[in-house]
């Protein structure tokens, strides 16, 4: 009776109760149903002990127990299943450089295994090559909280960072890549990490730290391995460390003699240090590998007339020397009268000027007989040489293989007089 | 003193019935001293521990059925194909109504207010029916991409399987009452993964008060269900937050922002909850076998461009909370999930507004951090940053539950360096949910269903009167003790035969004339009583207990307990909860 004295409020019509025919008494009816199946149950389980309500509990508990394993275990194995598929089609969407479908796939083996570090790493790698740095962001950061020392994570982060031209972060995540623990060849994977610091330092002009960077990558680099010697060499090149990208360029060929890329690296360094024969050696190798290129070929053209043409050579015959100057002398004076006819320049007249007198003292002193008979003027003619390519250099455009040799044994020339080294 | 000595019984071998009688006494002594030692209190928490892990394997069983049919109705592609998007909540909408109205009629409704009405109403009856009613309709229901979420149904199964362990082991029905918060604690924290938050949301939203007597089995009830979940879906929470970041106390600004928006979002999802689930109920009844079906299909229509929008959506909460949407998305994704949502909730389809909360208070949480962006480039706070707070700020003001919002959003991020923002932004949008919605979801609910359940906002801000407040003022100058007890007399009605009270090192005594019939028991015709006495700060309430039969009683100080600072009359009190209004049904 008292249970049903309790139920009466909630016959109550209420603010929001349905218009008067439709079943006012329904809901009433229901809760005193519910009372009084309440009260039946009470009286029902009257003659059950709690001992055996407990028994009949445990009992329970061990079904329940062994149903939900089975069918957790069940349903984690086809969770785990559709994860890998989903994450394999995605890996070969990335590899066949379709991010965007990559990144549906990843996030589909991430709803199915949310926590797998890989599948969020390959995401995060998917969206930065999406140009979705941020997003990528911040599922790194994510896994660098739960991984603080992965060297793969930190070096992702340094690499979005360094897209963002955040150098502060990405030197910390480089850094932290770099020491960072990976989990295949961590060797070479710390090595790839330093060298990207170091081209990263290099093409922000941070050099002393560049010069850190890569002297203590070139000291660890093992000897077989031809392709980082390489690149490093090409950083040192491009930072101006000539001898420490031909001392890394060699180490590259003594391990895989057949590296074009080294090759002409130490070809091109080898000229540039004014070692032309040695630059030869290497270029005639290169041009023979790859003969299309046209970097090489005039290089190896320059390189070669850079030593012919050479007046200042040691152990020239005087005619030699007075051969190689007068024609010398001709190609300047050739160069600067076709470049004054053509060109309507200020300096144009001056060139005119000096070829010139180039000509009368050719006609005159500076003949090829002149010179064989007076040695002295060898010096004064080829200064002429030097002379007008200078203003020659000013006037017209491109110079040719001829006239970059000229130049190439002045600069040799001068920094003998200077004393300085080759 | 000569004489035969006694003869000793000669020992005989124990046969085999008497050594099964003395084992069974044995053991019927041992019941009875474990049950003389075992009280019921006891049994109270023990059950609660075993509350706990039937819940905890029932919500694991639940949380893989959602999993397992939305596999099988939606796939596995993150973007299902239009026939499935279209069918699979429609025909399921209409499977749930037809078990809805023929199978379980019970399980309409929220488990939250049918929890409250086992505790307020039914002495704790929860029907078992009830239980795998919601456990059926709502995994086919969630799976099929109806947007609604799982914490819901979870909270009302564990009130099921505690009521009905409650009643198998025919505990009292004091602590019957009380064993339903104490299943849908469990049920809650296991579908949360957060045992604190469940506890809160119990206190906070069910019972209404920290009783001791309940709070130790509630905590050992969601520990437990917690422990069990973990074991078999593993230690994880519900989502991966990335680190949080405020460089600067003025970015708390650009939350509060969120939280005025969060506010306003909760107001207009309680409008229309409010304006629209009246008016469908109001239809034929034969509308109720097509309701579900139809909003299925609305959802599908949505998610034919926006996916994301069907089901719980936890794995997209996920993805805003690591900036995975631009603002416009994230906006749109709020939008169309407050419509989802709505079309469920309003259908009948029976399920939780917990995950879609938190859905849309991610959502917009990080659309309103991606608007701030643009404009402040300066802010550290991350879209997600905002995401994360958003889902505290929604859940704050949408479930008016502010405490456990703030502790929700910690315990699912595992990391307290976002409590400021969550705390500002949740406070704001309570107060703004609170100013232009008077009545909370669960109440509005309980209404609608034509229940009048207690009111635990309103009774957590209501006024409590306290004894000073009922204490009428008086001319300091002439309050002498005498005047104040002649005053009181005259309040009280009383006129005869009380005379004057008095304290002392004995306590506070009330002196009376003595009538002529109890002259022979009286000394000098004035008899004293020791009295009960009062303080300034009790409650109205307490001060009416202590009151009892005394016309009137002394208030004293707390720190002297000989100085009297008035006098207190019943008609006092009366005249108090009567300027309030608070003895007027509510």
């Amino acid at each position: 009776m008292l249970l049903v004295l309790k139920v009466a409020p909630v016959s109550l019509p209420a603010p929001c109760e349905r218009d008067a025919n439709h079943k006012p008494a329904s809901r009433a009816d229901r809760a005193l149903k519910l009372t009084m199946s309440a009260t039946r149950y009470r009286n029902s389980t009257a003659g059950q002990s709690r001992e055996l309500v407990l028994v009949i509990c445990a009992l329970l508990l061990v079904a329940l127990f062994s149903l939900t394993g089975i069918l957790t275990r069940a349903f984690h194995k086809k969770q785990a299943a559709l994860a890998a598929e989903w994450y394999a089609k995605g890996n070969v969407c990335l590899a066949a450089n379709s991010p965007r479908e990559a990144l549906d796939d990843y996030r589909r083996a991430l709803i199915f295994d949310p926590e797998n570090e890989p599948y969020q790493l390959h995401l995060a790698q998917a969206l930065a090559q999406l140009g979705r740095q941020e997003e990528a962001r911040a599922y790194l950061l994510n896994l660098l909280s739960d991984r603080p020392g992965d060297g793969e994570v930190n070096f992702e982060l340094a690499r979005l960072a360094a897209e963002t031209g955040n150098i502060d972060d990405a030197v910390r995540f480089y850094h932290a890549a770099v020491y960072g623990a990976w989990e295949s060849d961590p060797v070479a994977a710390q090595l790839r990490a330093r060298l990207e610091l170091s081209q990263f330092l290099v093409r922000h002009g941070e050099r002393t730290q560049a010069e850190a960077e890569l002297m203590s990558l070139a000291a660890n680099i093992p000897d077989r391995d031809a392709q980082l010697h390489t690149q490093a060499g090409d950083l040192f090149q491009s930072m101006g460390d000539l001898s420490g990208a031909l001392s890394e360029y060699r180490f590259a060929l003594k391990a895989v003699p057949e590296n074009l890329t080294a090759r002409i690296g130490a070809g091109m360094v080898s000229f540039k240090l004014g070692n032309y024969s040695k630059a030869i050696e290497d270029l005639e190798i290169a041009a023979k590998a790859d003969p299309e290129n046209k970097t090489v070929a005039t290089t190896l053209e320059t390189a070669r007339l850079a030593i012919e043409s050479d007046p200042f050579s040691p152990r020239l015959s005087v005619r030699e020397k007075a051969q190689r100057v007068s024609t010398a002398l001709s190609r300047a004076i050739q160069r600067a009268d076709q470049c004054s006819a053509s060109s309507k320049n200020a300096n144009a007249a001056p060139l005119a000027a000096l070829a010139a007198q180039a000509k009368s003292q050719r006609e005159s002193i500076w003949s090829e007989r002149n010179l064989l008979s007076h040695p002295d003027q060898l010096d004064p003619a080829m200064e002429m040489v030097f002379k007008i390519e200078t203003a020659a250099n000013q006037t017209c455009g491109e110079p040719s293989s001829f006239d970059v040799a000229l130049q190439l044994i002045e600069r040799k020339l001068r920094a003998m007089q200077e004393g300085a080294p080759e | 003193m000569s004489g035969a000595a006694p003869t000793v019984p000669a020992a005989t071998p124990p046969t085999k019935a008497s050594a099964w009688a003395t084992f069974i006494a044995r053991l019927a002594g041992t019941r009875r001293r474990w049950v003389s030692v075992f009280s019921e209190d006891h049994l109270f928490l023990m059950l609660a521990v075993l509350i706990g892990i039937f819940a905890g394997l029932s919500v694991v069983l639940f949380r893989i059925s959602i999993e397992w049919i939305q596999l099988l109705l939606l796939g596995p592609a993150v973007h299902p194909s239009v026939t499935r998007v279209l069918l699979a909540p429609t025909l399921a909408g209409l499977v749930v109504a037809l078990l809805v109205i023929h199978v379980f009629p019970r399980v309409r409704g929220s488990g939250v207010n049918q929890t409250k009405a086992a505790v307020y109403v039914f002495d704790g009856y929860v029907p078992f029916s009830t239980v795998i009613g919601k456990f059926i309709t709502c995994a086919i229901a969630i799976g099929s991409g109806q947007s609604l979420g799982p914490e819901d149904p979870s909270l009302q199964i564990g009130a099921g399987i505690a009521s009905r362990l409650g009643r198998s082991l025919k505990l009292s029905r004091e602590k019957i009452r009380l064993i339903a918060p104490v299943g849908a604690a469990a049920g809650l924290a296991a579908a949360f993964n957060a045992p604190i938050s469940a506890v809160l949301f119990v206190i906070e939203e069910v019972i209404g008060n920290w009783s001791g007597g309940v709070l130790g089995a509630i905590v050992l009830a969601a520990v437990s269900s917690v422990v069990v979940m973990r074991q078999f879906l593993g230690t994880n929470a519900l989502f991966r937050i990335p680190p949080f970041r405020l460089e600067h106390s003025s970015e708390l600004l650009a939350y509060a922002v969120l939280g005025i928006v969060g506010g306003g979002a909760s107001v207009l999802l309680l409008q229309a909850i409010a304006g629209i689930r009246p008016r469908l109920r109001r239809l034929p009844r034969w509308t109720e076998y097509f309701q579900p079906a139809l909003a299925g299909l609305l959802i599908g229509l949505i998610g034919i461009r926006v996916p994301q929008v069907m089901g719980a959506g936890y794995p997209i909460i996920d993805w805003a909370l690591h900036d995975q949407f631009t603002w416009n998305m994230l906006l749109l994704l709020a939008a169309c999930k407050i419509v989802a949502t709505s079309l469920s909730f309003v259908s009948g389809t029976p399920g939780g507004m917990f995950a879609p909360t938190l859905f849309i208070g991610a959502m917009l949480g990080g659309a309103v951090g991606g608007v701030e962006h643009l404009f402040f480039h300066q802010l550290t706070g991350t879209v997600g940053a905002f995401a994360l707070v958003g889902m505290g700020t929604l859940f704050a003001g949408f479930l008016r539950v502010p405490i456990t919002s703030v502790f929700m959003v910690i315990e699912v991020s595992g990391s307290y360096s976002a409590i400021l923002p969550v705390m500002i932004s949740n406070t704001i949008a309570y107060l703004i949910s609170r100013q232009f919605q008077q009545t909370s979801l669960f109440d509005l609910l309980a209404r609608q269903d034509g229940m009048i359940l207690p009111s635990v906002e309103e009774q957590r801000e209501r006024v409590l009167l306290r004894v000073e407040d009922a204490m009428p003022e008086r001319d300091g100058a002439a309050a002498t003790p005498e005047e104040m007890f002649a005053d009181a007399i005259r309040r009280a009605g009383v006129t005869s035969e009380l005379c004057f009270l008095a304290g002392g090192p004995v306590g506070w005594r009330v002196y009376r004339r003595v009538t002529k019939s109890d002259e022979a028991k009286a000394d000098e015709g004035v008899t004293s009583e020791a009295s009960p006495f009062l303080y300034l700060d009790l409650p109205l309430e307490d001060a009416l207990q202590i009151m009892a039969d005394w016309p009137v009683l002394p208030v004293i100080s707390r720190v002297n307990a000989q100085s009297l600072e008035g006098v207190l009359a019943h008609a006092d009190i009366m005249r108090a909860f009567r300027e309030v209004g608070s003895i007027e049904p509510s």
